[in-house]
């Protein structure tokens, strides 16, 4: 998929476990690991709006975009 | 009254057919015997060969048991509370098929010994099967929805 969830990225930076993170934005741990593992189909504006607002940071922070014709190249 | 659950509309309908599953399978064995015992019980001699009907009623049983086999399967899924799986999906088409083939088979019956009784039966078969597709098709698209919606974070 073309959009890169960077969500480790970014709990690393802030030094937070999923669990930690979890339980601040009131996700289960199971859909936190979908999400972080790029497997999640789309991303719901207030989950967005809670994770920005735990790890203090912006969309464009833990969400990025590739081109899957570059990827393959 | 909860129609989907284990104690619910669905749980009953699922235990009456699994007697009729139970029975069914006992009729099917016992079936030389009972459609003996049948064709004597009736005062007027009917013009249906015993052999022909035996055959018809072996081939037609062994379908109308998988359909009955495949709703079981279906309302054990529905009282799990998780209808949209795509195994619901397969159970409604394989109800379909069986429905064509025994459609198939009450087509050649009409062929050779026609009767009023067994054209309706035919007509309610194709258009059970017809149906069973459409609901197949309406799951599909619900399995979908629900696959989109559960990785929806």
């Amino acid at each position: 998929m073309s959009i890169i969830v960077n969500l480790d990225v970014m709990m690393a930076i802030r030094k937070i476990s999923s669990s930690e993170l979890a339980a601040k934005i009131d996700l289960s741990q199971a859909n936190l690991s979908i999400l972080k593992n790029n497997k999640a189909k789309a991303i719901r504006f207030s989950t967005l709006e809670a994770i920005c607002k735990a790890l203090s940071c912006q969309p464009g922070d833990i969400l990025a975009y590739e081109d899957d014709d570059h990827i393959l190249k | 009254m909860i129609i989907l659950d284990q104690k619910g509309f669905s749980g009953i309908v699922k235990h009456i057919l699994d007697l009729v599953f139970v029975g069914g399978i006992g009729i099917f064995l016992s079936l030389p015997i009972a459609l003996k015992w049948y064709l004597g019980l009736m005062y007027t001699r009917t013009s249906e060969n015993y052999n022909f009907l035996l055959g018809f009623l072996f081939i037609t049983g062994i379908f109308a048991l998988l359909i009955v086999n495949e709703i079981r399967k279906l309302l054990k899924n529905l009282n799990k509370n998780n209808p949209f799986i795509i195994e619901n999906v397969t159970c409604l088409n394989r109800i379909a098929i069986s429905c064509w083939l025994i459609t198939a088979c009450y087509i050649i019956k009409i062929i050779f010994y026609n009767s009023f009784l067994t054209i309706i039966v035919a007509m309610v078969f194709i258009i059970t099967g017809l149906f069973s597709v459409i609901l197949a098709e309406v799951f599909r698209q619900a399995v979908v929805v629900k696959e989109e919606n559960d990785l929806t974070i």
